[in-house]
């Protein structure tokens, strides 16, 4: 039989357990701030944590195109952009793990690190 | 509270003993959800520089290194594949399609597997569809090409072909006069003029090619996104799921970032879904969408719908299929599909209502309530 004193040994260990569980969970998938990553071509020009967004701010990357891409409190997005298509600018907001925009004409992707597990690809 | 101070310096055998198996128990449990969870950990990569389009590798790996390992071995045989069917460029040592096309009514170039066996998967499935999607079109859509482009640079001054310029383009497209000698591996277009355009086909084709080859090198969980051309192999490894959630975008693109930015969503495993979309390329004339989705019969872009999505296994016949049943009308479309077996459709009228296949309604979240799980 268990007693009293046990079942609390039982208790303090499954807290612990479910403790280290949880932390590691969260740290693999990475359930704190947003991480929005802007890439041209091959290289990352910006790495931005979204929650620790205060106020909106506009980055302009420029190449053969020039997109500004708004950055705001938990969210981005390409808001304006000189390419023909504009593919990027009709994407939106970014707000999950996972969501990407591209400009392809200027070879620029905004992705928010991480990975969706419910939606794996997104056909447009 | 003696007791139970007491008890933690001091636990009796048997009961340290229940209570280590309760633990191990509960360790067990955790655990097996801790390797199905993060066993395996969710990994993309996307590069540019491809069949006009970003491409997006995904799958779930033990570490970094195995995923690199497949992301780098599919950006480079995208990479050989794009030079090979590349119909605006020319490459060192390399004869591709732009090589039979320059030679149009010249001489047989000698020419990589990929592309003979590229040529002759088209012919068939012309035959097979009735004509409706025509790799001969060439000298017809690149008069579409040089507008949509020229209208995109120049929204102000875009314009239509004029209609006697398409019909006489359309005079060269015959796709009986491609010769094929599979014994010499050559390819020639019989009549000057003639040109092979493979953009309904190619992009599909070569992901096919690349999902095949991963499977033989040993690889059993993977998606390839080559713009929009999505491939799935095998099933999601993070032990909750069973299939793949593929997101069909709202062919409005609503940037509403608080409504469900996917119109539906699929779930399949092992296999491809390509959609075509009037909203994918175009111009815009007196304020009317001209997209690149071009009758063969009208020589216009289709008007019959919005959007339509391609189910089956196979990338290229997803790929070509999804051209074939965006030009046909609705009659004929399903009738095409639904002759065919594995395949599956949806698609987005012109109202925004929508129509689909048994077997779509069956993986669809909107129309069958089906879930990943």
């Amino acid at each position: 039989m268990l007693k009293k004193g046990d079942l609390l040994l039982v208790a303090v260990l499954l807290l612990l357990v479910a403790a280290g569980y949880f932390f590691a969970s969260g740290r693999t998938n990475s359930s704190g701030g947003r991480i929005a990553v802007i890439k041209q071509g091959e290289e990352v020009i910006g790495t931005i944590d979204l929650e620790k967004v205060k106020e909106a701010q506009r980055i302009t990357v420029s190449g053969d195109y020039t997109n500004v891409i708004l950055v705001e409190k938990g969210r981005i997005r390409f808001e304006t952009a000189d390419c023909p298509d504009k593919v990027c600018v009709k994407t939106g907001w970014l707000t999950r793990e996972g969501n990407i925009a591209v400009c392809l004409p200027n070879r620029v992707i905004v992705k928010i690190q991480g990975e969706n597990d419910e939606i794996d690809a997104v056909i447009g | 509270m003696k007791p139970v101070t007491g008890s933690f310096l001091k636990p009796d055998l048997t009961s340290l003993k229940s209570v280590t198996a309760i633990i191990i128990a509960v360790l067990v449990a955790l655990s097996g959800c801790t390797s199905k969870n993060s066993g395996y950990r969710k990994y993309s990569y996307e590069f540019f520089g491809t069949f006009d389009t970003m491409v997006q590798v995904m799958g779930y790996a033990k570490d970094e290194n195995q995923f690199e390992e497949m992301a780098m071995k599919v950006q480079s045989r995208f990479e050989e594949l794009n030079k090979l069917f590349d119909i605006y460029n020319d490459y060192e040592d390399i004869n591709n399609i732009k090589t039979i096309n320059d030679n149009a009514g010249i001489r047989p170039v000698e020419v990589r597997q990929e592309i003979i066996d590229l040529i002759l998967f088209s012919m068939d499935w012309y035959e097979k569809t009735g004509g409706v999607v025509n790799i001969a079109l060439g000298p017809v859509l690149s008069i579409w090409h040089q507008y949509r482009e020229e209208g995109k640079a120049n929204p102000s001054s875009a314009r239509l072909p004029e209609r006697k310029l398409l019909l006489d383009a359309a005079k060269k497209t015959d796709i009986t006069k491609i010769e094929v000698d599979t014994s010499k591996n050559t390819v020639f277009l019989k009549e000057p003029g003639m040109s092979l355009d493979v953009g309904a086909v190619a992009k599909g084709f070569a992901t096919e090619i690349v999902a095949g080859e991963l499977v033989e090198a040993g690889y059993t969980s993977f998606i390839i996104n080559s713009g929009g051309n999505v491939r799935v192999v095998g099933e999601p490894r993070d032990g909750v799921r069973k299939k793949w959630g593929i997101g069909l975008q709202d062919p409005d693109a609503n940037p509403d970032p608080y409504r469900d930015e996917y119109f539906d969503v699929v779930y399949v495993t092992d296999a491809s879904v390509v959609t075509s979309g009037d909203y994918q390329r175009y111009y815009v004339v007196d304020g009317q969408r001209i997209h690149h989705l071009i009758d063969p019969e009208t020589l216009m872009p289709a008007r019959y719908y919005r959007a339509v999505t391609v189910l089956t296994e196979d990338s290229a016949i997803a790929d070509f299929l999804s051209t074939a049943a965006f030009i046909l009308p609705y009659e004929k479309s399903r009738r095409l599909i639904e002759s065919l077996d594995g395949v599956e459709a949806l698609w987005v009228m012109p109202d925004g209502s929508i129509k689909a296949t048994d077997g779509m309604v069956t993986v669809s979240r909107n129309l069958g309530n089906a879930s990943g799980k």
